[in-house]
């Protein structure tokens, strides 16, 4: 465990760079606090202050009027709208693939809902004239690489994704500021999408008439093209990647936590949250008996398609230990796969087994 | 030694031109560095990881791991050179895979 500046106690993954995860008692919340929110840099090179002052955010390349846009002027000179939205590492979870993959090795605790608040994108780009002939767009940050042979942190979507009206340059989370480690002053956020999409620190925005290049959209954050959840296997894998896009349904069991003992003959209750990338909940269904049989967990009032979902089911236990599985389903019937793998450790979906002991006092 | 200090001379370059006041060894964290929960097997490994990796990651970054084959070290470390940018000779990334194998080998 950690106390990163400016937040409370977290799990540690790496401080250099900053790399910290949520705990899993805090996803018992419709929000996740912001001074518990997960934090993930790639490169080391980050401001430890911004200036609101001076901080502009650019925008350039293929528009009519370049901007050079004061925090605020974003907040009195465009509409503010809010969302919320689940805001999911593409790594999230990655510590339980199995054969075990390289990298950060996330528990559940890689992601985070937050009511988010901003300027839409699509008017940034509008009032900038981004011309009808343009295919990308990139977003750039204030983290620098420690090494100027490690490549810049650029992210892209297309022009058309852009001005989808989704997408917002977010100066508030949970009504407040945002924390410095969780991209203050200005989060790109978008909704549905994985975090690698959510640029933090945003100071700079191109229009491009044609595709992006870069390292971070051209050989990371990859998936294998035109499979289900990411998957591939280990022994052939993929030859034909894809940029990784929208955030697979899934569910997460969060109290009690793996291996609790739990009291029998009394009612427990066991909670937890389901997200997708923006279809919204339809069902989430939980089995006591290793997935032969599956019963329907109560759900939260939805927040919006875009935020997770609380759920719950309550059952009294016998004198036993327990192997409990969840699963959900979105409106367009995708829900979740037994087994998923791939080499990176993106996108995990994978149906969740809960294990308690129900014991007599 | 001549290395590390040229590289860290680079970062201070490239830090200088960010638009706020970023410290080149900016600790976002009130932990000790957990480097020391380690038991080096190599000091020359261990030296080796100093001068070449940790100006973009903390040794935290191979703690976290489960063990890997040589096989996957070496993948990695040549990602860390290529992908990333690494400016780490070859004679020096077979010592740090030698590294990486003594503290988190799978035989």
């Amino acid at each position: 465990m950690i106390v990163p500046e400016g937040k409370k106690e977290m799990i540690l993954l790496t401080d250099r760079a900053p790399n910290f995860e949520t705990p899993l008692k805090y996803f018992l919340l419709d929000f996740t606090p912001n001074d518990v929110f997960f934090v993930r840099w790639h490169l080391a090179g980050l401001p430890s202050k911004v200036d609101e002052e001076t901080f502009r955010l650019e925008v350039s390349g293929n528009v009519k009027r370049e901007l050079s846009l004061s925090l605020n002027d974003l907040k009195t000179k465009f509409k503010s709208v809010s969302v919320n939205a689940v805001c999911v590492c593409a790594g999230n979870s990655r510590s339980y693939f199995n054969p075990r993959v390289p990298g950060a090795q996330w528990k559940n605790g890689a992601m985070g809902n937050a009511r988010w608040t901003g300027v839409p994108l699509k008017d940034i780009l509008q009032e900038a004239g981004a011309k009808g002939s343009s295919f990308d767009v990139s977003f750039n940050g204030m983290d620098e690489p420690p090494l100027p042979s490690v490549p810049d942190f650029v992210k892209s979507l297309r022009m058309a994704d852009a001005m989808n009206g989704e997408g917002l340059v977010a100066y508030e989370m949970n009504g407040e500021p945002l924390p410095l480690l969780n991209g203050y002053p200005l989060k790109l956020v978008v909704p549905g999408c994985y975090a690698t999409y959510w640029v933090g620190m945003l100071n700079e925005i191109k229009v491009y008439v044609d595709t992006f290049k870069g390292f971070w959209m051209d050989k990371a954050y990859l998936i294998p093209k035109n499979t289900t959840n990411g998957n591939e296997n280990p022994d052939s894998l993929s030859k034909k990647m894809t940029p990784i896009n929208k955030i697979d349904v899934r569910s997460v069991f969060v109290s009690p936590e793996n291996e609790s003992v739990i009291k029998a003959n009394t009612p427990c209750t066991i909670q937890g949250l389901a997200l997708d990338g923006g279809s919204g909940i339809e069902k989430v269904e939980l089995s006591i008996d290793s997935g032969k049989t599956w019963n329907n967990c109560v759900l939260n009032p939805s927040l919006g398609n875009y935020s997770w979902r609380r759920w719950s089911y309550t059952f009294i236990p016998e004198t036993r230990n327990y192997s409990l599985q969840v699963k959900a389903t979105n409106t367009k019937g995708d829900s979740q796969p037994v087994h998923q793998w791939n080499r990176s450790g993106y996108m995990h979906n994978e149906i969740e087994t809960l294990f308690l002991k129900a014991k007599v006092e | 030694m001549k290395k590390k200090k040229i590289f860290f001379g680079v970062a201070l370059v490239a830090f200088a031109t960010s638009c706020s006041s970023p410290k080149e060894e900016k600790d976002f964290s009130k932990s000790k560095n957990e480097t020391n929960s380690i038991n080096f097997q190599s000091e020359e490994g261990e030296e080796l990881f100093k001068a070449n990796c940790i100006t973009c990651h903390t040794l935290q970054y191979i703690d976290m791991q489960p063990n890997f084959t040589r096989k996957t070290w070496e993948k990695i470390t040549d990602k860390m050179i290529k992908n990333f940018g690494a400016p780490i000779p070859d004679s020096t990334a077979k010592k740090i895979v030698d590294y990486l194998m003594a503290i988190k080998g799978k035989k």
